[in-house]
């Protein structure tokens, strides 16, 4: 069904403060960013052109931005299942509790709105072998594997830092799960109660699945956190050690700012827009209109 | 609520109470380091096991820091780029939802570009164009690019609510001569409160968060947002952490107190609709 | 919506009153990440009030976030007055945006400006000037060098001297370990100090080599830093470094432990003593009553160099947009006039202006460590602590963490910045 078609102008008349917003802060960026992606260039001085010459040097012959890739493929599935799974979880347990709950709530919230600067100072603390809590409490307890070097270790120092983050933004999964449970009506539950299923079913076969809104959504949500991983990896490792957690906005961080390759810097951009578009209308066409709340799910 | 038996309720309480413990343990953390005297520095379990507490941390940094300036600034540029989100976001979700656009499919997808674009990657074009149109140093400067770059999630979510919206009623109201502006107005945009929360507090979250844009936009100490604050503090107190957490633990309480404001609208944003729809 | 527009105006309105009512005085702006602000703060007091007519507005940031904020100003036309400096990369990075300072330094010290400094300083600050450059894009302000510190209690606790070869070292490293302490703690997360302490290590095993190196007279693969970079991954593997190393800050996490006295070593600088200088120092750091300076030892075993690695901190530049005359009163004033004294007198580090000297020492062995940077170690100061392209920096940085983790053997180590060395040719 549509309105009648003197509603074209209309609807562009509707567009239109986004239109303009949009012309003037993303699509005079992104153009900048591809223009610039094209030259080599330290950023302030003239540049020289180089056409795709950093777009070759990306594709074959830059480690950390393929550990980068790396990374993300580890941060996306592990940030956003882990969190949706305790998120969910938790969420549910307090929708059995009676007391306690708005502390609860603001308890596996308050991480979200902690600094970074915080979070990265006491994680560090937090896995630091010598004296660091982990370690200590591994040496107290005779739990040995606790002293092990998770940050400083090529191999872990990026499931380190994703642990991290799950802490960090797993009350925001949370959250979504408690409004999203508020939405269930009464009488299914109800329902389920007198079927004489237990608890854990229907949290699994009665809840979960009704609650397809917020999963899509928080997906969506997480992919859009993996690609714009900063200030963690900025404050807690720079990407370290050598770049093994490294993620692309503080790669492109360094490239453009720290060794003055703006031009480089550009291209990568580029690039992570590229992905970044891709997965958007992946996502779009293929979890459709199915994202928000309230609607039919 | 979910009835269940009481003993599984005692499970839960204990699960519960056993993992907030676990959570808070970095908090804690914070707030030890900031309690530690300033002349004292605690080596092993990560300085959590404090054995002498003092506050004089924040006595030293509490002249120093106009927090609740930095919040008045913060929440002024929060709030109305999630105003303006909201609006224009809404507007255009709408269009592309129910109106007839040419070349829909176009510009939606050309305004979703942007979606996961981080903005460290834009900041030096975005200088420039907020030193040509005037905007260094001043709100806007940072209200109009977070908007902008608010603007694709809000158009999805909302343009995704919009289309699963039953049609019937906006189609009698546009039988008794409702034209579509009111219609969006005062039918749609209302019914949305639910998709329109989650695009709030999305944008509420990752604007008051920003610091990169802050850092270069905000030359004027007075206009600072408060995320730029502990960047500040942790370069001026680099060698006494106890009085850099004790700034950074004092920055927590007001984001605290404004998020449990928050929480409520934010749950019942959420559950009013969604049981409506 | 109006009342927010009311109160942005009336904030805007407010700033331009504030700057009308000293209509006369020139204001001229610095940005840096260094000196911190504190000590700033009491050094602009000092010009100011030196030099009447002239208003200083001054704002500090960690060193990455001013990299971000002076490359976005200067790029849109927007450079401050004088800014903060490294010699080499950043420095030739903004020459364009920079005016010469050799006619400042002559009109305030005369044409022998150049003997007011330490010979290293005048050489380093035109560190990568083009070849027939003889400009002075920066003048310096203060100076370094990086050396090992021990912490006096622990020494005497474990019974020993500072190490002064490879062996006492991991006699060191067994007997701390075994008490409990850090044989030589090191934030290894942070790039700087893990190329600080690699830049001491090649100075032992062949000097000046790598300078030879950055002029493209040896290459990078070279058997003598592959050598060094053996001896970097023997000191994790000797247990020499504090487990965990590289998963720590220097500032604040390894600073810290070596605060808290639970450090028998750590690789620092000069700039350490400013520690005796913040405001409630810990006992330690208190008049320095608790650290001593020494050299690196001789690793190699075919003797430790005399001279010490260090040169200039930090340096300033006038903008080519300035207000000359007032820029070059304001820095002149911080290098060698009243502002100096201020900054000086905070410890925050070595001067590059021969002479000056803090007012005020808290004991006789704060006095001594000063006289022994300043008059014995600070003149024999031949090489840089920096290197000059910033690739190079990097790929040496990541190369050091990458072989210290074990992913990769020194040679390899070493090829990457190879490397990253052609690459930065073009």
């Amino acid at each position: 069904m549509r309105f009648p078609a003197h509603t074209g102008t209309q609807g562009l008349t509707f567009l239109l403060p986004a239109l303009v917003l949009f012309a003037i802060f993303v699509l005079y960026p992104a153009f900048y960013i591809f223009y610039a992606g094209l030259f080599e260039w330290d950023g302030i001085n003239q540049g020289v052109f180089v056409g795709l010459g950093n777009f070759h040097q990306i594709f074959t012959d830059d480690g950390p931005f393929w550990i980068a890739m790396r990374n993300a493929l580890y941060w996306a599935p592990l940030t956003i299942v882990i969190q949706m799974v305790l998120g969910f979880l938790i969420a549910f347990l307090l929708e059995i509790r009676t007391r306690m709950v708005p502390v609860f709530r603001a308890l596996f919230y308050l991480p979200a709105i902690v600094s970074p600067v915080v979070i990265g100072i006491v994680w560090q603390r937090i896995y630091n072998p010598f004296g660091g809590l982990l370690s200590d409490i591994g040496i107290a307890t005779g739990l040995r594997f606790l002293t092990f070097s998770f940050l400083a270790n090529t191999q872990t120092a990026i499931f380190a830092v994703i642990v991290v983050n799950i802490w960090q933004w797993m009350g925001f999964s949370m959250l979504m799960y408690i409004a999203g449970m508020k939405g269930i009506s009464r009488e299914v539950l109800e329902a389920a109660r007198l079927d004489g299923i237990t608890t854990r079913q229907t949290a699994v076969h009665v809840v979960w699945p009704m609650l397809r809104h917020v999963h899509l959504t928080l997906v969506l949500l997480g992919v859009i956190g993996t690609l714009q991983t900063f200030p963690l990896i900025y404050i807690m490792t720079k990407g370290g050690p050598n770049h093994a957690t490294e993620m692309l906005p503080n790669y492109i961080f360094q490239q453009g700012f720290i060794l003055q390759n703006m031009g480089y810097a550009s291209a990568l951009s580029v690039v992570l827009l590229v992905l970044s578009l891709g997965l958007s209308v992946f996502q779009v066409k293929v979890l459709g209109a199915r994202f928000s709340f309230g609607g039919p799910a | 609520m979910i009835r269940v038996p009481a003993i599984t309720r005692r499970l839960a309480t204990a699960f519960l109470t056993a993992l907030a413990a676990v959570w808070m343990v970095p908090v804690a953390m914070m707030l030890a380091v900031a309690l530690t005297p300033p002349e004292k520095r605690v080596s092993g379990f990560g300085g959590l096991l404090v054995d002498d507490v003092s506050l004089r941390n924040f006595g030293i940094v509490f002249a120093d820091a106009p927090i609740l300036h930095h919040l008045f600034n913060s929440l002024v540029i929060t709030l109305t780029s999630v105003v303006l989100v909201v609006l224009f976001g809404a507007m255009a979700a709408y269009a592309f939802a129910r109106m007839r656009i040419p070349g829909k499919n176009l510009w939606f997808f050309l305004l979703i570009t942007t979606l996961m674009l981080p903005v460290p990657t834009l900041i030096v074009p975005l200088f420039q164009i907020n030193k040509s149109l005037g905007l260094l140093d001043t709100y806007l400067g940072l209200i109009l690019p977070y908007t902008a770059l608010g603007l694709p999630f809000a158009i999805i979510i909302l343009r995704g609510f919009f289309e699963a919206l039953p049609l019937e009623l906006e189609e009698a109201a546009r039988l008794d001569g409702v034209s579509q502006p009111r219609i969006f107005w005062f039918i749609a945009l209302p019914l949305s409160w639910p998709a329109l929360t989650v695009v709030v507090i999305f944008q509420f979250m990752t604007s008051f968060n920003e610091f990169v844009l802050a850092l270069v936009t905000m030359d004027s100490d007075a206009l600072k947002p408060l995320s730029l604050v502990p960047l500040v503090y942790s370069g001026q107190f680099f060698t006494q952490p106890g009085a850099m957490f004790a700034i950074l633990t004092l920055i927590t309480v007001p984001v605290v107190v404004v998020y449990f404001a928050m929480q409520k609208f934010m749950i019942s944003g959420l559950t009013t609709g969604a049981v409506k729809g | 919506m109006k009342k927010l527009l009311l109160s942005t105006t009336a904030i805007a309105l407010s700033a331009i009153f504030a700057a009308s009512a000293d209509a006369e005085d020139t204001t001229v702006t610095y940005r840096s990440w260094s000196p911190v602000i504190q000590t700033l703060q009491k050094m602009v007091q000092s010009t100011e009030a030196a030099i009447p007519g002239i208003k200083i507005d001054v704002k500090t940031f960690n060193y990455p976030e001013y990299l971000v904020d002076l490359q976005t100003r200067a790029n849109a036309g927007e450079m401050p007055d004088i800014v903060g400096l490294e010699p080499g990369a950043l420095t030739q990075q903004y020459r364009e945006y920079l005016a010469p300072a050799q006619d400042c330094a002559a009109s305030v010290w005369g044409d022998d400006w150049q003997s007011k400094f330490y010979p290293l300083a005048i050489e380093q600050a035109r560190l990568g000037n083009p070849s027939g450059d003889e400009n002075f894009y920066g003048l310096p302000v203060l100076t370094q060098t990086i050396n090992l510190w021990y912490t006096v209690p622990v020494m005497e606790d474990l019974g020993l001297a500072p190490p002064t070869t490879y062996d006492e070292l991991k006699a060191l490293a067994e007997a701390a370990r075994a008490a409990g302490y850090a044989p030589m703690m090191i934030g290894a997360g942070d790039g700087w100090i893990r190329r600080d302490v690699y830049m001491q290590l090649i100075h032992n095993v062949a000097p000046g080599l790598i300078y030879k190196a950055e002029a493209g007279e040896v290459p990078w693969t070279d058997e003598r830093f592959v050598e060094a970079m053996q001896i970097w991954k023997n000191m994790f593997d000797d247990g020499i470094f504090q487990d965990g190393a590289l998963g720590l800050s220097h500032y604040p996490g390894a600073v810290e432990v070596i605060e808290s006295g639970r450090a028998a070593t750590f690789p620092m600088g000069a700039w350490w003593q400013q520690q005796a200088a913040v405001d409630n120092p810990t006992p330690l750091s208190k008049n320095l009553s608790g650290y001593a300076a020494f050299k690196f030892p001789d690793v190699t075993g075919q003797g430790a160099p005399d001279d010490l690695l260090g040169g200039i901190d930090v340096m300033i530049g006038i903008s080519k947009d300035a207000d000359y005359d007032a820029a070059c009163k304001v820095l002149t004033d911080w290098i060698g006039g009243a502002g100096a004294q201020t900054l000086i007198n905070t410890f925050n580090d070595l001067p590059a202006f021969v002479g000056l000297r803090p007012e005020k020492f808290g004991s006789d062995n704060q006095e001594a460590v000063w006289d022994m940077f300043t008059k014995e170690w600070l003149p024999t100061v031949k090489y840089a602590r920096q290197l000059a392209s910033p690739e190079v920096k990097q790929a040496l940085e990541d190369a050091l963490a990458a072989v210290a983790a074990g992913d990769k053997t020194p040679e390899e180590g070493m090829a990457m910045v190879q490397q990253a060395y052609d690459s930065s040719k073009g």
